[in-house]
C-alpha cells in the first residue's frame, strides 16, 4: 500500500480530509484505531456555526466552510442531515444584550449576517421561547449536521472513488521518517503503510499522534455533557443558546463552565449543551452539571421542565491554550501535517480544514491564510 | 438520613437481602418501581400458601413485619435513574412515577444490593412488530397481572421450560393454547438437565406444567419455530416450520395457523444499567447475555456494591431467594455489623447457590438460542421498535458505513437511542452484526440515565 496520504482520524474532520485529497487528484488510506466517528464527533452536536466566531482567523475559516459543507450536502445527496435551522442567540439581561450586539456589529463587518432582535419579536421565531429575555440575535447562516452520519457518508463516497481505503480498528504504532526527517511510512496494527504525507485529524488524540512523530503538540481535552430529552413534536426551531456560551468558549477557566445551547433534532428529540470542564478524560457523570445545564435550558424554554430527559453523552473538545485548532505543515516533520485542535468547531470547521489541506498538499495557495493555524507558533520543541 | 443499606428491586431477592440486613440492625431502605413488593415472580400473589423456613411466603410475612418493627424503609412506584458513588458509598437518585412526575429524590447509604431482575429477551422476526404478538413474560405478567387474556387462539413459542411455566398460566386461567412451539430439541439435549432437576427440587414445577398440558391436550412440538407473524393491523396467522439443530428452517415444513395471540419467549435479559453506571464488571452468562460478576458472597467489583437474583445471571426465582440471602449477609457485613443468620445457614446458602447457578447453567445449556433465526430477518423487519431501524439499515451501517461495534452502529442508525435506550434491540443488533458480543455488549450497555427523568427534577439539583 503506498497511498498519496495517510490520514488518521476517522472522524468528521478526517473525512472531510480524506474527500478534498481525493477530489484534489491523490490517493488516500483513513486509519482509525476504532470504528467511523467514534471520538469527539460522536460525542458531539453537529454545528455549524458562525455565530460563536469572533472576528479573526477561526470566523474566516467558519465562513468558507459552511460553503463546502452546503456544497457537499448538495453532491452526496443530503445523507447526513444538513438542516440551515439558523442560529437564535438571546440574552437573558440587558447587559448581556447590549454586548452582544456590539458583538454582532463586528461580526457583520467580517460578513456574518447578523440580525438583532427584539425581545417583543423573539416569540415570532421561537414560539415557545420565554417571555422573561431582554433580546436576541438571528444568525441564519448557522446549520446543524448529524455528524456522525455526516463523516460515514463522505469517507464512503470517498471510498466510492476507488482512491480511498478505510481501515477501522488499526491504531497507529509509529510514524518513520527517512534520513533526511521526512515522513516515510505510518506504522499501524496491520503493516506498514508508505506514503509522504501524514494528516494527523485524530481530533482530542492529535497530540499522541503528533508524539509518534517526535513533535510536541498541546492539545488537550475540555469536556462536555449534552442532555437528550424525549422525541417530541417540534418545538425548538433553530439553534437556540445563551448570549454567555460565546464568553464561555473563549473562557480559559479550568472550572466548570455551561450555557444553555438547546435545539431539535430530525428525530424529534432536543439535544441541550454545552458543560465546559478541563478534568482530563474522566467520563464520571456530573449530576450537578446537567443539572445546571437542564436549569440554564428552563430559562429559555419554560417548558422543558416537564421534558423527561432520557439519555445523556458526553465528549472531549480537543483544545489548544490559544482556542485556535491546528491545521497546517508541521515544519519539525517534512511531510506532517496537523488537522486538529477544534475545540468544539470540529465539525463546522471540517470541511475547511480539509479543502486547506489538500490545497497544501497539491501546491495550491491555500483560501485561507494558514499561518494563524500554523503547529510552528507552539515554538519548534520536539519531544526527547 | 443516609441509610446503611440502599436496596434496588423488591423481589424475592431484594427482599431476601432487606430480611437478613433489618434482622441484623442495618438500616434498611428498599426501592421497587411497582405498586407492590414481590417482583416479576410474585406479581399480584393474592394468598400466599403457608410457607416455613426461607419461603417466599416466609420471608415476605418477614419482611411486612420488618417494616413496622425495625422500620425498613419501603419506597413503592420509585424508579431509580442514577447510581454513583461517593467516598466510600453511594448515591442513589430516584423519581416517582408518572403520578408523581418530578418527584426526584437523593439518597445515601454505606451499601447498596442491586436486585433489580430481568425483562425478557426479544429477537426480530417479520411481523414481531404486530398487535397480537407479545413476549413470554409479558403474556405471563397479562393473566397474573391482570387476569386478562391475550386472546382467543394463543401460540407459545420460543424456547425453554418458561413457556411452559406461560402456558400453565394462561390455560390455568382459561386460555386457549393452541400449541406450544419449542426451537430446541429438549428430549434429546437436556439428558443433562434433568439430571440435575431433583437436585434443584424443580421436579415438581416442572411435573405440575407437564400434567396440566397434558391434561388440555396442547400439543407441545419439538425443533420448531415461528418463522413469520401475519396479519392487516393485527396478528391474523402464524407461520410456524420445522428447523435443523441451528435454528435454521426445514424448507417445505411450512405450515400456517390462525391465531390472535403470540407469546414468545427467548430467555431473559438481566437488568445490569445500575451496575454499569458505577462501572461493575460484567461477565456473560452461559445464556449469552450480559450478567453483573459477582463473587461468592454476591460481592461485586465495586466495593460495598452486591448484587442479587437476576441481574447476576438469569437462573429463576430459588436462585434468586438464595443469592438476595447471601447478598444481605455481605451488605450486613459492609456495614461492620454481625450478620443474623448462622454461620452454617450462610455456608448452606452458599452451596445452595452453587447448587442452583449449576442448574440455570444446565438449562441455558439445554435450551440455547442457536443462530439461525438471524436468516429469517428480512430487509423490512424492524429492528429498534422505538426508532424504527430496519435490519437493512442496521446491516447497511456494518457493510456501507465502518460501523463495528453497538455504539458506532446506534450513533449511525439510531437503533437503540429511543424510550427502551437499546435494553430490546442491542443483542439483536450485536446478533445480526456478528459483533463479538463480549466486547459489543458491555461497550453497548452503559446507560447513564436508567429512566426517563424530568429535566425540571434534575434542574433543582444544580
Amino acid at each position: 500500500m503506498n497511498p498519496d496520504v495517510v490520514v488518521i482520524g476517522a472522524g468528521v474532520v478526517g473525512a472531510c480530509c480524506a474527500r478534498a485529497c481525493v477530489e484534489a487528484g491523490l490517493t488516500v488510506v483513513v486509519v482509525d484505531r476504532g470504528a467511523v466517528a467514534g471520538g469527539t464527533t460522536g460525542g458531539g452536536e453537529g454545528n455549524i456555526l458562525v455565530s460563536d466566531k469572533e472576528p479573526g482567523p477561526e470566523l474566516d475559516l467558519a465562513l468558507l466552510s459552511r460553503e463546502l459543507w452546503a456544497q457537499m450536502a448538495g453532491s452526496l445527496g443530503d445523507s447526513f442531515e444538513l438542516d440551515p435551522k439558523g442560529g437564535l442567540v438571546v440574552a437573558t439581561h440587558q447587559h448581556t444584550l447590549d454586548y452582544l450586539l456590539r458583538f454582532a456589529d463586528e461580526q457583520r463587518a467580517c460578513g456574518v449576517i447578523a440580525e438583532p432582535v427584539a425581545a417583543t419579536d423573539l416569540p415570532d421565531h421561537e414560539p415557545r421561547i420565554s417571555r422573561d429575555l431582554a433580546g436576541g440575535v438571528l444568525y441564519p447562516q448557522d446549520m446543524q449536521v448529524q455528524p456522525m452520519l455526516a463523516a460515514a457518508h463522505i469517507i464512503e463516497a470517498a471510498c466510492a472513488t476507488g482512491r480511498t481505503t478505510l481501515m477501522t480498528d488499526c491504531a497507529v504504532t509509529g510514524i518513520d521518517v527517512d534520513a533526511s526527517g521526512a515522513v516515510s511510512g505510518v506504522r499501524t496494527a496491520q503493516g506498514v503503510i508508505s506514503t509522504r504525507h501524514v494528516i494527523n485529524a485524530a481530533g482530542t488524540w492529535g497530540g499522541e499522534i503528533a508524539a509518534l512523530a517526535g513533535v510536541e503538540l498541546p492539545i488537550l481535552p475540555r469536556r462536555g455533557f449534552i442532555l437528550v430529552t424525549e422525541p417530541l413534536p417540534p418545538l425548538v426551531r433553530h439553534k437556540v443558546y445563551a448570549a454567555d456560551y460565546v464568553a464561555n468558549v473563549a473562557s480559559d477557566n479550568a472550572g466548570l463552565e455551561t450555557s444553555a445551547v438547546i435545539e431539535g433534532t430530525h428525530s424529534g428529540t432536543i439535544l441541550i449543551g454545552a458543560s465546559r470542564e478541563r478534568v482530563g478524560f474522566d467520563k464520571t457523570l456530573d449530576w450537578h452539571v446537567l443539572g445546571r445545564l437542564a436549569k440554564q435550558a428552563i430559562e429559555i424554554f419554560p417548558l422543558l421542565a416537564e421534558v423527561q430527559l432520557l439519555r445523556t453523552y458526553g465528549g472531549f473538545r480537543p483544545y489548544c491554550p490559544d482556542h485556535l485548532p491546528v491545521i497546517g505543515p508541521d515544519p519539525r516533520v517534512p511531510g506532517l501535517l496537523h488537522a486538529c485542535g477544534h475545540e468544539g468547531a470540529g465539525v463546522g470547521l471540517g470541511a475547511a480544514t480539509g479543502h486547506v489541506i489538500a490545497q497544501w498538499i497539491t501546491g495550491a495557495s491555500t483560501s485561507i491564510d494558514l499561518a494563524p493555524f500554523s503547529p510552528a507558533r507552539f515554538g519548534a520543541s520536539h519531544v526527547a | 438520613m443516609p441509610s446503611d443499606i440502599v436496596i434496588v428491586g423488591g423481589g424475592v431477592a431484594g427482599i431476601a437481602a432487606a430480611v437478613v440486613a433489618a434482622r441484623s440492625g442495618c438500616s434498611v431502605t428498599l426501592l421497587d418501581s411497582g405498586s407492590a413488593v414481590g417482583g416479576q415472580y410474585y406479581r399480584g400473589a393474592k394468598s400466599p400458601e403457608s410457607g416455613s423456613g426461607l419461603s417466599y411466603e416466609a420471608l415476605r410475612r418477614a419482611f411486612d413485619e420488618l417494616v413496622v418493627a425495625r422500620g425498613i424503609d419501603r419506597r413503592l412506584d420509585t424508579y431509580v435513574y442514577s447510581l454513583a458513588r461517593r467516598d466510600s458509598g453511594f448515591v442513589v437518585r430516584t423519581r416517582g412515577d408518572d403520578r408523581h412526575r418530578g418527584d426526584v429524590d437523593v439518597l445515601e447509604s454505606r451499601a447498596v444490593v442491586i436486585a433489580t431482575g430481568a425483562f425478557d429477551k426479544q429477537l426480530p422476526f417479520p411481523g414481531w412488530t404486530l398487535p397480537g404478538v407479545m413476549s413470554g413474560g409479558g403474556a405471563q405478567a397479562l393473566v397474573k397481572g391482570s387476569d386478562v387474556l391475550p386472546g382467543q387462539r394463543i401460540v407459545v413459542a420460543g424456547t425453554g421450560p418458561f413457556l411452559l411455566a406461560v402456558t400453565y398460566a394462561l390455560i390455568s386461567a382459561g386460555g386457549n393454547v393452541i400449541a406450544v412451539v419449542e426451537a430446541n430439541d429438549p428430549v434429546g439435549l437436556a439428558r443433562h438437565a434433568w439430571s440435575v432437576l431433583p437436585a434443584a427440587g424443580k421436579s415438581a414445577d416442572l411435573a405440575k406444567f407437564v400434567t396440566a398440558l397434558a391434561k388440555k391436550r396442547v400439543p407441545y412440538l419439538r425443533r420448531h419455530r415461528v418463522r413469520r407473524a401475519s396479519g392487516t393491523g393485527h396478528l391474523e396467522s402464524v407461520t410456524i416450520s420445522r428447523v435443523d439443530g441451528d435454528w435454521r428452517g426445514i424448507a417445505g415444513s411450512e405450515r400456517i395457523w390462525e391465531c390472535d395471540a403470540l407469546a414468545i419467549g427467548y430467555g431473559f435479559t438481566a437488568q445490569t444499567d445500575l451496575a454499569g453506571q458505577v462501572g461493575a464488571r460484567m461477565r456473560i452468562g452461559s445464556d449469552g447475555g450480559l450478567a453483573v460478576e459477582v463473587d461468592e458472597r454476591q460481592r461485586t467489583s465495586v466495593p460495598a456494591l452486591m448484587a442479587a437474583g437476576e441481574t447476576t445471571g438469569i437462573g429463576g426465582v430459588d436462585l434468586a431467594r438464595m443469592e438476595g440471602l447471601i447478598a444481605g449477609v455481605a451488605a450486613v457485613e459492609q456495614c461492620g455489623r454481625q450478620a443474623a443468620l448462622s454461620d452454617a445457614a450462610i455456608a448452606r446458602g452458599m452451596r445452595d447457590v452453587l447448587k442452583l447457578r449449576r442448574f440455570a447453567d444446565a438449562l441455558h445449556f439445554a435450551f440455547p438460542v442457536r443462530d439461525g433465526w438471524r436468516d429469517d430477518v428480512d430487509d423490512q423487519t424492524l429492528v429498534c421498535r422505538c426508532e424504527e431501524v430496519s435490519a437493512s439499515k442496521v446491516r447497511g451501517a456494518v457493510s456501507d458505513l465502518g460501523a463495528r461495534d453497538a455504539r458506532s452502529v446506534k450513533l449511525l442508525t439510531r437503533a437503540g437511542m429511543g424510550w427502551c435506550q437499546g435494553r430490546i434491540c442491542a443483542p439483536a443488533v450485536d446478533a445480526l452484526c456478528r459483533f463479538d458480543s463480549a466486547a459489543s455488549l458491555i461497550g453497548g450497555s452503559y446507560r447513564p440515565v436508567a429512566v426517563p427523568v424530568p429535566l425540571g427534577a434534575i434542574a433543582a439539583e444544580s
